[in-house]
């Protein structure tokens, strides 16, 4: 209850608080207490108003102003109402009266608090209870003082509330008093002031804001003021989050993206709720005066109704915002690095596959890593070549750069063997650096060397075998073919596991010159031979019977139709079960205990966690099943008779010491041509030099070169028979850098001399000849092509430039053994070749 | 002082303070944005720039040369070059987990497929305000994703059709060839009509997209969605199986793997035609005088632009996320796309993504160069996919598979390719 004091601080009359700032009373009540004429229309203009509150004792009195005016006397139902506002939150215990927004019913018994001013005044206020009569015209309804109380409705009650006594609401607001005479007065009913209240105000009514006397406070934040504040700290927020993602993702608020129509429809609706959310009459209330459903909802429900819509959507749209790409696409997977040998690399890409499967089921089908699998035993690549770069970091020593010429950097590795990885911390020991081999190595499959057999009637078991005894038994008509020693950890073994099988050194030599007959004599390159390489020959038939010392689970892959290498990925039919096709499994043999290393350079925690977790998972029963799939064994520490490292580099040596020698003479085109420039910096003749010196490193101590320079008319003789070592390559480095390329290109009768040159050594004559262009002579092909087929000499031919193998006159005079090169590659074709030959071909 | 602070309180809890706080947020943020983004305007300190690049194959190594150009310029903000393997798959695999690891780039050199996987992933910086007047439209477009600009182009690429100008008088309509139009190149010493890049690697899907649009297919359209089930697309790949398996079981017209391998089926005179890069032009040199064994493809070639529209290749510079001085880096890419730059790199054998480059008859060019910038004029870039690699696998085994079908498709062919377009996992068929 409030009393409305006149600015002389007379009783104006009588207000009740509905919201926690807010007085409803009548527009003539402050008329009167603003000393105006009592029916003026115009709204009151800076003007306050000062209450009370009676009931509330010690309460000092407080200012309002007027927020809402509809004047007195307008003819209708409207007329005569004012809403004051508070400058400050109503004093505590003032409690806001309840609203009915029902039409009073006739015989209802009401009170009614005022300050009689005519009849028996009283300055501290008096109840007067009613009675009510029932609708009259203009909406009001008719209210009778009883006739047994002490006062009745006069002046001086205008504005006050007509409270029920049943349920205490407030049911109206009395506003016509006679002075004097019949007890009845008129009261406006509250169901009135809802309706007059849901609307949108007249702007005529309403307080321009720069007319208000004081901003007004914040009213407390209880009943259904709580709700709109929310929804504005809502639109707020939304902004504020629509802002961070403009921040976080710029791109998102362009014009084509999917999510643009999404963006611009959460950043309205924001903007608008907040912006109408400032207004004094809330978004929620316009909406229930809009859809009439004050009639069917509460105004309390359907505000929260709203409020939860709302906030839903607002909700919906950050959502989308900030996790856009989730419910359409997947993610950049993690991606890994994983090494591994030629030998596995089919196996490991399945298996890599495998894994990214189990990280896209358990992620709504978008994988958490990729795995990028590859290898860099590759012919025209130094197998030492991985090594010093891994001991190194994957660091550029001036001369090499792993990441151009290996690949990418691993953050896996995936060798054969553990000696692997000893010989990377051995290099790095030696070197004077540290290794970058994590410190645990684990293994994740094992794989025993064994011996395949093709076109063999012998029984794969019944009987203990040994080495010793297969390979005797194998006998000298089955060709014999193991992985390149130099290039990878199965022909290591083999060579370790097969010379300690061996009774002395005649053995081991007698052993060699069989696996080098082998190659040669089914033209198939020995260096850089890789097991699966082997096995993919087998699988085209070119190997014939003969014996293969292979790992177990390449084998399997053989057998079981699986992809082998680069050359064979696709499938075939499996073997299993088919005659002809034996594997044996020696009683003295060695283990491939497959180590998964890890490198310090990975230091990044989301490529650690990722590279663990495929750890994790390939020792676990799924990791463990795929790898089974690929013919490998479960895993196994390394047995005790795997071969150390220096076993194995002693078996490396005594290999390079008893295989074949060769004698190579190589003929070098130095025409003109040769000058041209190459990508990379230098010149055609300079990668060239680059590649003879790589071979020259190839040499063993008892191998013996000749270099011949060939153009204008004829060749020169550089040197003659230069021995391995340091002295005969330096020699032979020393003639080479005199050399500046001029002049045509006398390339058949070059050929044809050095078929011709008598070799001392008891293995077949050997001639490279490099050249980058066609022969110039005008000899004919056909009479070069004779003279090598009547030579003794293996002819090779590496070409390059402008001379070319296929289609042409040097694959008649070559054959096969034309190999055709960029000079991005020819120095290490040239390099790979001479390896090949030096080791016994 | 309490007492201000309450008032403060008072006053800013409410929707008017709430508003209040909004409003200077976002001007904060607002005004904070170009520092966190850009750092335009801000003074870098020196050091070193990082461009990480697949290895240069040019002959005169112009890339570098033109980094020692900048270098000579720029002592403060001297610029190195990473060279990666020129395999693409160990340059994505390397870029990527470089990324990833936040290892040190400034600039990355981007093949034109991978640039929406960095942008979407935020491994690179949108290039935001740079000139983009006198670059060739379709090279343009490879750096913008999802609305915005992340990339210039470095050099851009478009197939040629290589032919012998001594045994074509007609070019062929598209690609591979018809039948009948190849039966008459199918005699000695020719052993096919037509080199491609058939084997699996990005290369086949280069020549199976052209050849679907050849038909007037799609595989997916501008929005992402999959179309390859379209009469046109399976005509497309009716025509690939033709050219490989043709009916009647004799022999393919259509040879060669990979790039080198159909330019040597060209240059030792197997084939009439050939689709290529431009960067194979110059590797089809003529036999040293005196040779009266070679047959003399190199006198006897010309190039065309593609009968239908090529994809489009090339690379794209963006500075990396991680970049310690992006205002300097953002300024090497646009020395390295400057109409100077691109002059020198066209000299050694780039395809320039300026229009004036091709057109300015001062600078040196090949002899092809008004057919090159009509192919990229006309070429089509692949889609434009945070997944792309796995697109093009998947997309690649499905050709496979309708090769070895006539041009049928496998079964699931749409959904699989959807999947990969989403980086949902696909497994490759053995």
């Amino acid at each position: 209850m409030v009393r409305i004091v006149s600015v002389s601080g007379e009783t104006a009359g009588v207000g009740v608080l509905y919201t926690g700032q807010r007085i409803l009373t009548c527009a003539h009540v402050v008329n009167a207490a603003l000393e105006r004429d009592r029916l003026a229309k115009d709204r009151p203009k800076k003007a306050w108003v000062d209450v009370q509150f009676p009931l509330l004792p010690g309460t000092p009195p407080a200012v309002s102003f007027v927020s809402e005016w509809v004047p007195p006397q307008d003819g209708d139902e409207h007329g005569d109402l004012c809403v004051l506002t508070l400058t400050e939150p109503a004093p505590a215990g003032a409690a806001p009266a309840r609203l009915s927004g029902h039409f009073p019913e006739r015989g209802r018994q009401v009170d009614v608090f005022g300050y009689p001013s005519e009849e028996h005044p009283s300055p501290d206020g008096a109840w007067v209870t009613a009675e009510v009569k029932g609708q009259v015209g203009g909406g009001r309804f008719q209210l009778d003082s009883m006739n047994d109380v002490a006062h009745r409705i006069q002046s001086g009650y205008s504005g006050s509330p007509v409270l029920d006594r049943n349920t205490g609401r407030v049911l109206g607001l009395v506003s016509v008093a006679r002075a004097s005479g019949p007890r009845d007065s008129l009261s406006i009913p509250i169901s009135a002031w809802m309706r007059l209240l849901d609307q949108p105000l007249n702007p005529q009514h309403r307080l321009p804001r720069s007319d208000q006397p004081s901003a007004p406070r914040r009213p407390a934040r209880h009943g259904t003021q709580a709700i709109p504040s929310a929804i504005t700290g809502l639109g707020t927020a939304a902004l504020a989050a629509l802002v961070l993602v403009w921040l976080v993702r710029p791109s998102l608020f362009t014009p084509g993206h999917g999510a643009g129509w999404w963006l611009a429809a959460a950043l309205f609706l924001a903007v608008a709720i907040a912006t109408a959310s400032s207004h004094r009459q809330t978004l929620l209330d316009r909406a229930r005066a809009l859809f009439r459903w004050r009639q069917t909802l509460q105004p309390k429900r359907t505000r929260r109704l709203l409020a939860l819509a709302t906030s839903l959507v607002l909700a919906s749209a950050v959502a989308f915002v900030l996790w856009p790409r989730a419910a359409q696409a997947c993610p950049v997977a993690t991606e890994l690095r994983v090494l591994t040998t030629a030998d596995s690399e089919q196996s490991v890409t399945a298996v890599a596959a495998a894994y990214e499967d189990s990280t896209a089921r358990a992620n709504g089908g978008c994988p958490t890593a990729h795995l990028h699998v590859y290898t860099t035993e590759k012919p025209g690549t130094d197998p030492k070549e991985l090594t010093a770069a891994l001991a190194r970091g994957w660091a550029d020593d001036g001369k090499r750069s792993p990441l151009r010429q290996l690949g990418a950097q691993p953050d896996i590795w995936l060798p054969g063997s553990t000696r692997d990885v000893d010989a990377v911390t051995d290099t790095a020991r030696k070197s004077a650096l540290r290794s970058p081999i994590e410190p645990r190595t684990t293994s994740i499959a094992s794989s025993p060397i064994v011996l395949g057999r093709f076109g063999s009637t012998t029984p794969a078991s019944g009987r203990v075998t040994t080495w010793h005894q297969l390979l005797a038994q194998a006998g000298v008509p089955r060709d014999l073919y193991r992985p390149d020693p130099d290039g990878s950890a199965t022909g290591r073994l083999a060579t370790r596991v097969t010379y300690a099988s061996q009774p002395d050194a005649t053995a081991e030599r007698q052993l060699e010159q069989r696996i080098s007959d082998s190659f040669s004599g089914s033209d198939i390159p020995q260096q850089g031979a890789s097991g699966t390489g082997l096995l993919c020959l087998a699988r085209s038939g070119i190997l014939g019977e003969s014996d293969v010392i292979i790992a177990k689970d390449a084998w399997s892959r053989y057998v079981n139709g699986l992809p082998l290498s680069a050359n064979c990925r696709g499938r075939t039919k499996p073997l299993e079960g088919v005659a002809g096709q034996v594997v044996v499994h020696p009683t003295d043999t060695v283990v491939l205990d497959y180590p998964f290393v890890s490198f310090t350079w990975t230091r990044s925690p989301r490529l650690t966690a990722a590279r663990d977790a495929v750890l994790q998972w390939l020792l676990s029963p799924p990791g463990q099943q795929a790898l089974r799939g690929q013919g490998l064994d479960a895993p196994t520490r390394v047995p005790a008779n795997q071969p150390t490292l220096s076993e194995l580099d002693n078996a490396l040596q005594r290999y390079h010491a008893v295989k074949p020698p060769a004698d190579i003479l190589l003929a070098v085109d130095t025409s003109g041509s040769m000058d041209e420039k190459v990508a990379g910096g230098g010149t055609r003749f300079d990668v060239v030099k680059r590649g003879v010196e790589d071979s020259l490193d190839q040499m063993g101590p008892k191998d013996r070169v000749t270099l011949w320079a060939f153009y204008g008319r004829g060749h020169r003789v550089l040197i003659s028979r230069a021995p391995g070592g340091y002295t005969g390559r330096q020699q032979v480095l020393a003639e080479l850098s005199k050399v500046q390329p001029s002049g045509a290109t006398p390339l058949y009768p070059t050929i044809t001399a050095a078929v011709a040159v008598p070799h001392t050594v008891t293995v077949a004559p050997i001639v490279v000849v490099l050249t980058d262009g066609e022969d110039t002579t005008g000899q004919s092909a056909t009479n070069v092509a004779g003279s090598v087929r009547a030579s003794k000499a293996q002819l090779y031919v590496v070409a390059t430039g402008e001379a070319r193998c296929g289609a042409g006159p040097l694959q008649d005079i070559a054959g096969k053994r034309c190999y055709a090169a960029d000079f991005g590659s020819v120095d290490r074709q040239l390099a790979n070749l001479f390896a090949a030959l030096w080791g016994g071909n | 002082m309490a007492r201000v602070l309450s008032v403060a309180k008072e006053r800013l809890s409410g929707w008017p303070g709430g508003l209040v706080i909004g409003v200077t947020a976002t001007l904060l943020a607002l005004s904070l944005t170009p520092l966190v983004r850009n750092h335009d305007g801000a003074a870098e300190p020196g050091g070193e720039l990082v461009i990480v690049s697949g290895q240069d194959d040019s002959n005169g190594q112009v890339r570098q040369k033109l980094i020692n150009e900048w270098n000579s310029h720029n002592p403060n903000h001297p610029a190195r070059i990473v060279s990666l393997s020129s395999n693409a798959d160990a340059q994505h695999s390397q870029m990527l987990a470089m990324a990833q690891a936040g290892d040190r780039a400034d600039i990355y050199n981007l093949d034109v497929t991978w640039v929406a996987e960095f942008a979407s992933a935020s491994y690179i910086k949108p290039l935001t305000g740079v000139n983009t007047a006198g670059f060739l439209k379709n090279p343009l477009d490879t750096g913008f994703y999802e609305g915005q600009r992340w990339a210039l182009p470095f050099n851009t690429d478009a197939g040629l059709l290589f032919y012998r100008t001594d045994l074509v008088k007609d070019l062929p309509r598209y690609l591979p060839p018809d039948p009948n139009y190849a039966r008459q190149f199918l005699r000695p010493p020719l052993t096919a009509a037509y080199a491609g890049q058939f084997a699996d690697y990005e290369g086949l899907t280069v020549n199976a997209l052209e050849a679907i649009w050849g038909a007037g297919g799609n595989v997916v359209d501008k929005d992402l969605r999959v179309t390859i089930d379209s009469a046109a697309t399976v005509k497309g790949l009716r025509r690939l199986a033709d050219a490989r398996y043709p009916p009647g079981g004799t022999l393919r017209y259509a040879l060669g793997d990979q790039e080198a391998d159909a330019t040597k089926a060209f240059t030792d005179g197997q084939v009439a035609l050939m689709r290529n890069w431009p960067v194979q032009f110059n590797r089809i040199k003529p036999a040293e005088s005196g040779s009266k064994s070679a047959v003399d493809v190199a006198g006897n070639f010309e190039v065309a632009k593609l009968p239908t529209p090529s994809v489009l290749g090339g690379q794209d510079l963006a500075v990396a996320a991680n970049s310690p001085r992006p205002q300097t880096a953002r300024q090497l890419i646009e020395f390295l796309t400057s109409p100077a730059s691109q002059a020198k790199l066209f000299a050694d054998g780039f395809a320039p993504v300026r229009a004036s480059t091709y057109d300015d008859p001062q600078i040196r060019k090949p002899r092809y160069a008004a057919t090159l910038k009509a192919a990229v004029e006309a070429a089509r870039a692949r889609p434009m996919t945070p997944h792309y690699i796995l697109f093009s696998a998947a997309f690649r085994d499905i050709v496979d598979d309708a090769i070895a079908d006539k041009g049928d498709l496998p079964p699931g062919a749409v959904r699989t390719l959807a999947n990969a377009l989403k980086g949902q996992r696909y497994i490759r068929q053995p």
